[in-house]
């Protein structure tokens, strides 16, 4: 289900195209993130696009590139750019930690390109912890324009995972806790990120200094 | 998930249609070759027959695959091209040069076609497209034009073989001999196809002796086998056709027989075949009356031809006349002569007597189509069975196991290294030293194999230059241009012979737009009114070399400074100082041109620096070389392969790089104290000459880390572009090393000075530099200018 689908690649008719993105919107109401943590927030990104999680190991810092580009790493033979996700999203700076973990993720298509995963450039981010897998409902998917500033940039939704829910999706354990007494703190709130506008450099900002 | 598939549909599309479209432009050269050695009067060009059939070929195959994969713009054109190219093979068009311009043409609409599907998918090329359309309308009215002469010129009395004129060939128009003059089964010829049998009249035409070669071949070999008799006798005559047998006695075996036309005698073709499974026979004329019976068929079994002559034989003695062929008859003989005067009818129905001949004909009604789909098959069976096509994207996979396979190799290097010291387990070290050592043989071997498969020959290059410079050279007003090429044979990693295409192309553009003058005034200058463009490619050790030279008006450098100092980009001041080689230079800073008219080809001022980048992208250098009046060189000289290098590992500031061995002359310790400085630059004294040095961590704005003491002593690496030098000033000089050097990705592609990245083992990742770039940063005349 990775991207929108390009029109030029399909034999049919541009209605008939658009008719089946609509099914597979339709389809598409439930999505798998994985979540993890950055400077205490938690965020997800879908797990199609995540290819591999690696403990942190340094990187080899580049010079001429955008500050929260920590430097490269070769995985599998393939080198890459690893993102410093604190820097990228204007989070505060801080140490990394035994459970930083570098996030493998292969960049999504834009509508008019034609790669197959494999041609797809990777690149790494490099988080605090990873958490876990949740299964998270578009419903459930606010639009950020709750948010103002320039964070809302990188965001695609706020995701609300309710108590009874992640329950469901995390442990058999049935839950004490009905669902008419939901609170506030019982909800998880999940920050969804716009990966294409993470991964882009544009607007990038200060220049990295070695 | 349904456009990754059909993703996967365009590609294999696009790299089959290229290599097809690729074929047929080779063709059409060597047909375009070829005629020109011959005079084009009279009935139009004679080429090889099999030049025209691969071109035949090719757009035949172009219209399967572009059909199968619903490019109907494609297929339109290639159906229509076709058409005609049949009607070439069959003689009933003839090959002038407007026909040969017109397939040429096609080509850039093939190519146009790609593009399109290229940049916009597959269903790009469905639609109708009025360029095509009209093009499709022109390659038509070519294809129903009828050669201006048919047969009444006398067939080429000169080529006449002097053993055939037992009977005198008059002068007078008709009496040309015919298939009736030979001893032909009526019975063989209705089992050739149209072709084949027009090839067969043209062979008699021209006077050629006509041999049946019969041959019974292993099932398991065939293919081979027969490949191998048809070039043994492709250089002797023309294989007209191939007929299968029918029974064969054994089944393991198929018998086969080819027709061949040939001026050479008998004794000479048996000669050359010269193998126990084949024999030989000379189908005589008809008047010469034929002695000896016709021969034993029972290992030909197939197509019997009535009265043949065995002339020798290389089979087991002669053999028992078995099977005697069925006697024809006048009358059958009569029947087969009107096909053959009135050649070239369209659409001679060969098959039509082979009914009426009655005889053993044997299932010679299908004989034709038979006939023809086993030639076919032959020779697609051999492509299929030789070559595989390979994504490049594969090989890169492949690439990145060898380079960690190398890497778990180090790793167990040191495991070894560990067990030596333990002096209970030297035993134990020692094998796994020898293992080790196997290991890495096969390593590189392995390696080196897969490089292999990534080299192409520039050929598939050149060619395309060919194409544009035949075009160039007619659209030229005034000019003749003469294109030689030559080590096309010579071997590139495929990545680069794609990249290369783009600035070759552009630096013959330039030396035919730029570079050779009018006739005219060559002809005043005291030069041949043809100009020559000559492209020539070595091997050099690790690198090729390709040379562009023409002998031309050479750079005009008072031009080119002169325009330089006119856009502002170097001052009067310097150009006063500039050697000759720094005013080449000139010409590869962006927006200079020396020609006030950009026409379509050239002069725009886009293209010798962007020529440089590319060719710098491919870790290539370009030189230039001129004499006024004389001419001009450009020497490109490049890596054979990006995949692998030689490279020194170096240290600046804790962060380690690689240097490519191919840019450093040397390297050499340095106390600071040798260092001097002219207008605040740094330089040292090496060997008489002022070097000046670059500080690699001043350039990359490398941070030191605060404890570390002020180095007292350090190294330079001597790096060397074109004819400049520099010292990159470095820490540490860690070692020489195979690198395998890899993209940093879309994203950070193109820092200036750095090149790619590599992994050195143990998880370790360098930046690998691009000293071109490195150099142009540090050195001001050039750099300021851009």
């Amino acid at each position: 289900m990775a991207g929108p689908m390009s029109p030029q690649s399909l034999q049919i008719p541009m209605n008939v195209g658009s008719m089946s993105r609509a099914v597979s919107q339709e389809l598409r109401t439930q999505r798998d993130v994985l979540t993890f943590a950055i400077a205490d927030e938690e965020y997800a990104i879908g797990i199609e696009h995540i290819r591999e999680i690696i403990k942190y190991r340094p990187v080899t810092e580049v010079p001429r590139v955008p500050m929260f580009v920590a430097g490269i790493i070769a995985v599998r033979g393939l080198v890459m750019p690893v993102l410093d996700m604190r820097l990228r999203l204007r989070l505060r700076a801080g140490p990394l930690a035994r459970s930083s973990r570098i996030l493998v993720i292969s960049r999504p298509a834009t509508p008019n390109e034609m790669l197959v995963d494999e041609e797809r450039e990777r690149f790494g981010l490099i988080v605090d912890r990873v958490n876990d897998v949740v299964r998270i409902h578009e419903n459930d998917i606010e639009q950020p324009t709750v948010l103002s500033g320039h964070e809302s940039d990188f965001i695609e939704g706020i995701g609300r995972l309710r108590k009874e829910e992640e329950d469901q999706t995390r442990a058999p354990i049935p839950s004490r806790m009905g669902p008419s007494v939901l609170s506030a703190e019982a909800q998880r709130i999940i920050i969804l990120l716009d990966l294409l506008r993470v991964l882009s450099f544009e607007h990038a900002g200060s220049m990295r200094k070695l | 998930m349904a456009e990754h598939g059909s993703d996967k549909v365009r590609d294999e599309f696009l790299s089959e249609s290229q290599e097809i479209i690729e074929q047929f432009n080779r063709d059409l050269l060597s047909i375009s070759q070829s005629s020109q050695s011959r005079d084009p009067s009279g009935e139009g060009m004679r080429v090889d027959p099999d030049l025209i059939n691969s071109a035949f070929r090719a757009v035949h195959s172009l219209k399967g695959l572009a059909g199968l994969s619903g490019v109907e713009r494609m297929l339109h054109l290639s159906h229509h091209l076709e058409n005609l190219l049949d009607s070439l093979r069959l003689g009933k068009v003839a090959l002038t040069p407007e026909v040969l311009d017109l397939l040429f043409e096609a080509i850039e609409h093939y190519q146009l076609i790609s593009g399109d599907v290229a940049d916009h998918g597959l269903g790009a090329g469905s639609g109708p497209s009025p360029l095509v359309d009209d093009f499709v309308s022109r390659v038509n009215r070519a294809a129903h034009l009828k050669p201006q002469q048919k047969h009444s010129s006398p067939p080429a009395a000169a080529v006449q073989a002097p053993q055939a004129a037992k009977k005198a060939v008059p002068a007078a128009p008709q009496p040309e001999l015919t298939f009736g003059d030979f001893d032909l089964d009526p019975g063989l010829i209705s089992a050739l196809t149209e072709y084949e049998e027009h090839r067969l009249r043209e062979n008699i035409r021209t006077g050629r002796h006509l041999y049946r070669i019969m041959g019974s071949f292993p099932l398991m070999t065939i293919d081979v086998e027969l490949e191998n008799l048809k070039a043994i006798l492709k250089p002797i005559g023309e294989v007209i056709a191939i007929i299968p047998g029918t029974g064969s006695a054994d089944p393991e075996r198929i018998d086969l027989e080819v027709i061949l036309g040939s001026q050479h005698s008998a004794p000479a073709i048996t000669g050359a075949v010269g193998s126990t499974h084949t024999r030989v026979q000379q189908v005589q004329r008809r008047h010469t009356t034929s002695l000896i019976p016709p021969s034993a068929t029972e290992h030909t079994g197939a197509v019997q031809i009535g009265r043949v002559q065995q002339s020798s034989t290389t089979g087991p003695g002669t053999p028992s006349g078995a099977a005697p062929g069925h006697k024809d008859s006048p009358h059958t003989m009569g029947a087969s002569l009107p096909m053959a005067t009135s050649a070239p009818a369209p659409h001679a129905s060969g098959g039509g007597d082979g009914g009426s001949g009655g005889s053993s004909g044997q299932g010679n009604g299908s004989g034709g189509d038979d006939g023809e789909s086993r030639g076919e098959t032959a020779h697609s069976l051999k492509s299929v069975s030789q070559t595989v096509r390979v994504d490049i994207r594969k090989l890169d996979v492949l690439m990145n196991i060898v380079g960690e396979l190398a890497l778990t190799r180090s790793g167990i290097q040191q495991v070894h290294d560990e067990l030596r010291r333990d002096r209970i387990r030297a035993e134990l070290a020692r094998a796994l030293q020898d293992e080790l050592r196997a290991l890495s043989r096969k390593l590189d071997d392995l390696q080196a194999g897969i490089l292999a498969v990534r080299m192409v020959p520039l050929s598939q290059v050149f060619d395309k230059l060919s194409r544009v410079v035949r075009r160039m050279s007619r659209e030229a007003v005034g000019k003749e241009i003469m294109f030689v090429v030559s080590g096309g044979d010579t071997k590139l990693d495929k990545l680069i012979v794609e990249e290369l295409s783009d600035p070759l192309m552009h630096l013959i553009r330039n030396a035919i737009d730029h570079g050779i003058e009018e006739q005219q005034l060559r002809l005043q200058r005291g030069k041949p009114a043809a100009g020559t463009v000559a492209i020539n490619a070595e091997q050099r050790g690790n690198h090729v070399v390709i040379e562009i030279e023409d002998d031309g008006n050479g750079i005009d450098t008072q031009a080119l400074v002169a325009r330089a100092i006119a856009k502002g980009q170097i001052s009067e001041d310097q150009a006063r100082d500039m050697t000759r080689h720094e005013m080449y230079e000139l010409m590869f800073l962006p927006g200079l041109s020396t020609r006030a008219v950009a026409d379509e080809n050239s002069g725009r001022g886009v293209g010798m620096d962007v020529v440089k980048t590319n060719i710098a992208r491919m870790a290539g250098l370009i030189e230039v070389d001129s004499e006024p009046g004389h001419g001009t060189r450009m020497i490109i000289t490049l890596p054979i392969t990006l995949a692998i290098i030689q490279a020194l590992v170096i240290r600046s500031a804790g962060r380690t790089y690689a240097i490519p061995l191919n840019s450093v002359m040397e390297s050499l310790m340095l106390d600071y104290s040798q260092i001097r400085t002219i207008e605040r630059r740094e330089v040292i004294t090496l060997r008489d000459q002022t070097l000046p040095l670059v500080r690699l961590d001043t350039i990359f704005g490398l941070s030191r880390p605060m404890e570390t003491p002020e180095a007292t002593k350090g190294y330079v690496v001597v790096v060397a572009l074109a004819n400049q030098r520099l010292g990159l000033l470095v820490d540490d000089l860690v070692g020489q090393q195979d690198i395998v050097i890899k993209s940093l990705g879309k994203t950070l592609q193109g820092i200036p000075g750095i090149a790619g990245a590599t992994e050195l083992g143990g998880q370790q990742t360098a930046l690998v530099l691009d000293v071109r770039a490195v150099a142009e940063e540090a050195m001001p005349r050039i750099t300021e200018a851009a």
